[in-house]
């Protein structure tokens, strides 16, 4: 190499050097995250997206604590049982109950019939999963601490997600031989802690017998545009916006009507960011609230309750529920980007 | 005019002459001398004079000890314009980087578009806010459905809370 071309060369890496140590700042991220929610010290940006599985993706028998935490700052304490043949059956049973200060007691009937109605969806739904990688890499940024944490005996990975959209972050531990999420902490905006679980106890050679598979306590059906409307008795709206980066949409219909006479069937829309839900649903409204012409501003109503939101009220004519572990006002920008199809 | 037959007939050494040039053709120059013969004496422009001059002049070297007589005199009547001094590898170093900045900041993973999302979104968001009132209410106010549906998701358990 000729000598001119050398010290260019050379002369280039020390001002790309310079400017490296220059850009760094004091909490250790790059330029491209959000300096809202800084992670803490000892992690680092990740450059390829870890392996995730989904728990019900093999033979497996786990224990866990769920926490949520109200506004006031009380906490509601599940402690469950899981399990999963890794062939789609699954089944969450609840053991004890608490509240963080007394020491666990057992569900009351009330309670374990309304967790047994629930389980699918709170085993599929409520529990952080990476169920699209690509959203999940698109919403989040993702930082890694360095070093192995141990979750109920098993070697796992913990993993920061900076929310792009504010929507609040995440944290999740996940088994380095399983691709498993074995923990997780979810975070309001403001980065309190709104919802938290963690195994403590991991089983994956778990002996199946007895288990009772949960059903789904409401049929459902495959929603099409052009048969289902007549079985809803409304014609439901199109989402034509997800939101904060929510996506993927699956929609059904749900025959609520076969089960609970007095509940209208219900078309529901489950979009995901890669790793919340968001459940966006519509029914035929009551006739209450139907809305006389010339009225402009829409009212509807909203509640958290244990880290989740939910958001109900007259939309473009159909009754819509929006439900999930983000704001409020962002899940009012899912119900106003519904359409007349 | 009349027609004089005797001064059409060449002479024979001529009419030799002639036939023996037959396989000879004229040389290309001979159009362009007639053709400036016929444009008479035109002036050339000055600078091509001295254009032709220094091609034909050639390369000379100049006298030597020439350039150290004029250089105080060309110092004196030239303006001194540099600022300061910039090392010229450097300022390679220095465009290359300014290269890939620039190619970095056109790329799709440049954070202007992440921005652009945002704003995207914050404008969407105005936007609803200006459509709906929002009224908090307490859990246990919510219809049965959407009671469920936050149940489903994680929403109490507790008695009064959620239905």
């Amino acid at each position: 190499m000729r000598p001119e071309i050398s010290r260019l060369w050379t002369s280039t890496l020390v001002l790309l050097g310079l400017t490296a140590i220059t850009s760094c700042r004091p909490d250790s991220l790059s330029y491209s995250s959000d300096t809202s929610t800084a992670p803490g010290s000892g992690m680092v940006a990740v450059d390829e997206m870890p392996m995730v599985n989904g728990i019900s993706s093999l033979p497996i028998r786990m224990e866990w604590e769920f926490t949520s935490t109200e506004a006031d700052g009380s906490e509601e304490h599940l402690f469950e049982t899981f399990h999963a043949d890794g062939t789609g059956n699954i089944a969450l049973d609840l053991t004890l109950t608490g509240d963080g200060v007394s020491a666990p007691i057992a569900p009351t009937p009330d309670i374990d019939l309304l967790h047994h109605n629930r389980q699918i969806y709170l085993a599929l739904y409520r529990n952080l999963s990476v169920t699209d990688p690509l959203l999940a890499e698109a919403n989040y940024i993702w930082f890694e601490t360095l070093g192995t944490q141990t979750i109920a005996g098993q070697p796992c990975t913990e993993f920061y997600l900076d929310s792009h959209f504010g929507v609040g972050d995440a944290k999740l531990w996940i088994d380095q031989n399983t691709g498993l999420i074995l923990a997780w902490t979810l975070y309001d905006p403001a980065d309190v802690e709104i919802q938290n679980l963690q195994a403590t106890l991991v089983d994956y050679q778990p002996n199946l017998s007895g288990v009772t598979w949960a059903v789904p306590q409401v049929p459902s059906q495959p929603y099409d545009p052009k048969t289902s409307n007549r079985t809803l008795g409304f014609k439901p709206h199109r989402q034509v916006y997800g939101g904060p980066g929510f996506d993927s949409e699956v929609q059904t219909m749900l025959i609520t009507q076969s089960q609970f006479p007095g509940v209208k069937n219900m078309h529901l829309n489950m979009l995901t960011d890669g790793l919340r839900t968001v459940f966006v649903a519509q029914q035929r409204p009551p006739e209450w609230a139907l809305q006389p012409k010339g009225f402009r501003m829409g009212t509807v109503s909203f509640a958290r309750v244990g880290g989740v939101s939910v958001l109900e009220g007259l939309v473009a004519g159909n009754w819509v529920f929006c439900v999930g572990s983000i704001p409020a006002d962002d899940l009012l920008v899912l119900a106003n980007s519904l359409r007349r199809r | 005019m009349t027609h004089q037959p005797e001064n059409d007939r060449l002479s024979k050494e001529l009419e030799e002459a002639f036939r023996s040039l037959a396989n000879v053709s004229a040389p290309p120059e001979l159009a362009d001398r007639v053709r400036l013969s016929h444009l008479g004496s035109e002036k050339a422009p000055a600078e091509l004079w001295d254009r032709v001059e220094m091609a034909a002049f050639g390369k000379v070297e100049a006298p030597e000890g020439l350039w150290e007589k004029v250089l105080p005199e060309v110092k004196r009547q030239s303006w001194t314009t540099r600022v300061f001094r910039f090392p010229r590898r450097l300022a390679a170093a220095a465009a290359i980087m300014l290269a890939v900045g620039i190619g970095y900041g056109l790329s799709p993973w440049a954070q202007p578009q992440q921005d652009m999302r945002m704003a995207e979104y914050a404008a969407l968001k105005e936007e609803a806010l200006s459509q709906y009132v929002l009224i908090e209410v307490e859990p246990n106010e919510l219809s049965s459905s959407a009671a469920t549906m936050a149940g489903s998701l994680g929403g109490s358990l507790k008695p009064g809370g959620l239905k």
